[in-house]
């Protein structure tokens, strides 16, 4: 079929090119729920489904090498001019629960590491409770909160995360609540379960009980996404999800806030019925084990483990270093000095290097991440301004202005980091219009400071868009040299009447050898030029 | 998986579908739309595997661990109850603050493959951490086993009664002393009763017991098929309490100190075990002795958590009433995996006992160690001083699975000027 498509010289763009928002909404039957077992993910994903030899391209992106608004993402930050006051406000939609009435409690939590419950406000509104154990306060409602801030405004589907204050006083049990005891059974919740429930909870010297209330999510429950494959029972679910774009500049994002806990577990797709059927809606659920918030060896909530982010929780060649030195070789990780901020954390911005970074075992999608992955998502973070990242840090409400400060400074060092690491490895330009006769782009490395560029070399040409053949135009020409950041870099389109146009645009510099890597704009001819294809070249 | 991902790619983007025809879609959206309804059309519910399946089935039923299944209050288990026993199979009965009382149950059976058999009942308040087991004590005064009394982070006051019952067929016997050979190898029938009531307090930093009871013991031939029993080459005089077996008072008192980071897996601190016990004989004074030991353990990291010195020093002495014997039976034992590694099961036995332990360990992994380790003792006869002259050595390599909290199982390798020993055990060296 591929040979037939290849003997027939198809057209590279299509009429609807560059597709914006991917129609993955399609009505369909609601799929079955599926469980994931957390041991069965750790073996399947260490010891399966690692890549072998070339990565192919992500496949869900259009022809600009964007990801297009779908059911799993929408284009936010970077996108569009987004104010810190909409990335503070998140994913809210009815706010945080109602504390000033009473709560009901229609369930206990299960799975995961931290005790909680699901309650009902006086408003109808389902919330799922979490807290922090009184030796770590503040420590994971706050990880949970300004993760949720951040995911959001790249454009993942997150919940309504808020931080709140409770007492226990507050609490009415609904008569259906259950728990579930060991073997699997359930009964009826009561008091004692609740007040077990809330026997670790941090509380405030008033009494109060603060927690991380998470707004149920629209929809029915079908439980966890995979990093791999796709759903077989969602005809809407195409692409393979190792090879959507999102998911594997999921690892930027992750890394850049040590969201190590970044797996199938904490996912979660929900099904949207409407008229004739419905579709799937897939999150990305709890941040708790983020920003250096996560668990000790006793499985309970505290500064995270220091191999997290830097090693994977079974990994072979550490250990067989360390077995073959008698112990004298030693993970560097463990050397790395944490300093102590109430409700902050083991995170931290010097040993913090974006390539080296590691989730808690092999994830398929961020295994498969190639440069012009990597870049989609560095761009994003390049988005994110210091008082942008302020603002999402605040909404955790740390309560100690030298922990706040911290975990802003160390963002802003790791966020730098990761630019600075992935916009050398590719011609840094994005940001691609036609403005009258002129192509205008930015160059992202020099507006993150990271070089400079001393001219871009641009070589038009016209491509035919049936054959996919280049005829070039004239000679290489010099554009002019960015004179001032970030002022669009302008460069004159040919007066030509072909139907597209494409220049292949290098930039020089000597500070970063890798911008001349080619970026190839293509343009199509409309009512006027329009770009309809970015191909990044190797 | 490549390949389908390159047809997925050819068909996503190429701008002609599978065939040049009428239906070839024009438009981007038009082709996944149509690739959307081919999959329509064969949409599969995912099915799991066995293993997943039956992954997700434990999980969900949301038991603590595998560790902690249990029917009332019974729990299956398998473990050595004794050097050389072999691995037991049994039960132990847990039940804390029965009625929500201060009143703990605990009760274990187990037989070996070896045919060992031990059961045991307290009832009382026990010392525990939660709802966690006690330390299961198989010798009751026995200084080895301090170190593995359960640490509380608010102290609490122990008083229990407890009764025991051991049947061990086939304990080894070569002699007493250090100069005893292996060519005097045999083994005897150990069975005793021990009935005492205990009291003491347990805190987060050690405990202190003191305990009083009687005790029965019977030794019979050895069950061994491949050693003679113990009768055909000893006498009550080289063995002494072979002809008879009296019953005891026994009464003891101990004290552990213990500053270890994390007691099942220690990787900085110390502890000290000290332990002294009267056996008086009822009815006579031939067999009446007392025993004072200590066991004192240091660990200390080499620069890194990773890397630990584990040293361990552990001195017993029995002193008989003027005239009076030691029972060859009670006299401490050297040899096996927790003491001397490359010897023997009970190699030696004294009324005094020596022994030093080193061990380098390195973790390759948190759940994964690995040890270089020497270990020097010495059983010493009736009349001998202390000296550190004429020291059994030996020395090997290590590897050990463990939790945070404990060594789950280990796997020794010792070399001795008598024998190399492998050793699979479960629970630390330690």
């Amino acid at each position: 079929m591929a040979a037939t498509a290849l003997a027939a010289a198809p057209p590279r763009f299509l009429p609807d090119d560059p597709v914006r928002v991917d129609p993955d909404r399609l009505p369909i039957a609601k799929p079955a729920e599926v469980d994931l077992s957390t041991a069965y993910d750790v073996i399947e994903n260490t010891f399966q489904h690692r890549p072998g030899g070339d990565v192919p391209a992500a496949v869900n992106v259009n022809t600009l090498g964007e990801v297009p608004d779908s059911s799993w993402f929408t284009n936010r930050i970077g996108a569009r001019a987004m104010s810190v006051e909409e990335i503070a406000r998140g994913a809210a939609t009815v706010g945080p629960p109602d504390v000033a009435q009473p709560l009901t409690v229609i369930a206990s939590k299960s799975g995961g590491i931290t005790p909680g419950f699901t309650m009902r406000d006086a408003r109808g509104n389902v919330y799922f409770v979490k807290f922090d154990p009184a030796a770590h306060p503040n420590l994971s409602t706050a990880a949970d909160v300004i993760g949720s801030r951040f995911f959001h405004a790249f454009g993942y589907h997150v919940p309504q995360n808020d931080v709140a204050y409770i007492r226990r006083e507050q609490l009415r049990i609904d008569p259906g609540a259950r728990v579930t005891v060991s073997g699997g059974k359930k009964r009826p919740m009561t008091e004692d379960d609740l007040d077990r429930n809330l026997a670790s909870a941090a509380r405030l010297p008033d009494g109060r009980i603060r927690i991380v209330a998470s707004l149920g999510l629209a929809g029915e429950p079908l439980g966890p996404f995979q990093y791999r494959g796709t759903r077989g029972d969602d005809a809407n679910d195409v692409f393979p999800h190792e090879h959507r774009r999102e998911l594997r500049g999921l690892r930027v994002f992750a890394a850049w806030l040590n969201h190590d806990d970044s797996r199938s577990l904490n996912t979660q797709d929900m099904f949207l019925a409407g008229d004739g059927g419905g579709y799937v809606r897939h999150h990305l659920i709890d941040f708790s084990s983020t920003l250096g918030s996560g668990s000790n060896a006793r499985r309970e909530i505290a500064p995270q483990n220091p191999r997290a982010g830097n090693e994977y929780v079974m990994e072979l060649a550490p250990m067989l270093r360390t077995l073959f030195s008698l112990g004298l070789w030693e993970r560097p990780w463990r050397r790395v000095p944490y300093p102590e901020h109430p409700g902050v954390g083991r995170i931290e911005a010097d040993f913090f290097r974006p390539e080296a970074w590691r989730p808690e075992y092999p994830n398929p999608a961020f295994e498969r991440m190639r440069d012009e992955d990597a870049f989609w998502a560095a761009a994003i973070v390049h988005e994110f301004s210091d008082d942008a990242v302020r603002a999402a840090v605040a909404t955790g409400e740390l309560g100690d202005a030298e922990s706040e400060r911290y975990l802003v400074d160390t963002l802003i060092r790791r966020r730098d980091k990761t630019v600075a690491h992935y916009f050398p490895r590719t011609n840094p330009l994005a940001s691609f219009a036609v403005e009258g006769s002129a192509l205008r782009f930015r160059n992202l490395g020099e507006e993150a400071g990271l070089g400079r560029a001393e001219g871009y070399d641009v070589e038009w040409s016209v491509f035919d868009n049936a054959t996919g053949r280049h005829l070039p135009l004239g000679s290489p020409v010099s554009g002019p040299v960015s004179v001032s950041v970030p002022v669009p870099v302008p460069v004159p389109v040919p007066d030509h009447d072909a139907a597209f146009l494409a220049a292949r645009i290098s930039t020089r510099s000597s500070t970063c050898p890798a911008w001349a890597r080619p970026v190839t704009v293509y343009l199509r001819r409309g009512a006027g030029w329009e770009v309809v294809g970015i191909e990044r070249g190797p | 998986m490549r390949a389908s991902v390159l047809l997925l790619a050819a068909v996503v983007f190429s701008g002609t579908a599978a065939a040049a025809d009428d239906a070839v879609p024009e438009t981007r959206v038009e082709r996944w739309t149509r690739l959307r309804r081919e999959k329509a059309a064969r949409a599969a519910p995912p099915h799991p595997g066995f293993l997943e399946r039956t992954l997700i089935a434990l999980e969900k039923a949301e038991r603590p661990s595998f560790f902690g299944f249990n029917v009332g209050g019974v729990y299956p288990r398998a473990l050595n109850i004794a050097s050389g026993s072999e691995t037991a199979a049994g039960i132990r009965l847990w039940r804390p603050d029965l009625g929500r009382s201060l009143v703990d149950l605990h009760a274990s059976a187990f037989y070996s493959i070896r045919g060992y058999e031990y059961y045991d009942l307290q009832l009382g308040r026990l010392a525990h951490r939660g709802d966690e087991f006690p330390a299961r004590s198989t010798r009751g005064d026995d200084v080895y086993e301090l170190g593995d009394v359960a640490r509380v982070d608010a102290g609490r006051t122990v008083l229990y009664g407890s009764a025991r019952w051991r049947h061990y067929p086939q304990i080894g016997f070569y002699g007493l002393g250090a100069d005893s050979p292996t060519e005097g190898r045999t083994s005897f029938l150990s069975q005793d009763a021990l009935y005492e009531v205990v009291t003491g307090y347990q805190g987060p930093r050690g405990a202190a017991t003191v305990r009083a009871g009687v005790m029965q013991a019977f030794v019979g031939p050895g069950t061994e098929e491949e050693v003679p029993s113990i009768g055909a080459l000893y006498d009550d005089r080289s063995a002494p309490g072979l002809e008879r077996q009296p019953d005891f008072i026994h009464l003891a008192a101990s004290l552990l100190l213990d500053g270890r980071d994390q007691p099942g897996n220690p990787h900085r601190g110390g502890m000290i075990a000290l332990a002294a016990s009267r056996f008086d004989e009822r009815g006579g004074d031939e067999f009446t002795f007392n025993r004072i030991a200590g066991d004192a353990r240091a660990f200390a990291s080499l620069g890194s958590p990773q890397r630990v010195l584990a040293l361990r020093a552990l001195a017993s002495a029995d002193r008989p009433a003027s005239g009076a014997r030691v029972p060859f039976y009670l006299q401490e034992p050297l040899g096996g995996s927790r003491t001397l590694r490359g010897f023997r099961t009970f190699r030696f036995r004294g009324e005094k006992l020596l022994l030093l332990q080193a061990e380098y360990r390195w973790e390759a992994w948190p759940a994964l160690e690995f040890a270089l380790f020497v270990d020097a003792g010495r059983a010493y006869g009736r009349g001998e001083d202390f000296a550190t002259s004429g020291l059994a050595t030996d020395y090997g390599f290590g590897m050990r699975l463990k939790t945070h909290e404990a060594v789950l199982a280990r796997f020794d390798v010792a070399r001795s000027s008598e024998d190399t020993r492998y050793l699979l055990r479960l629970g630390p060296s330690f």
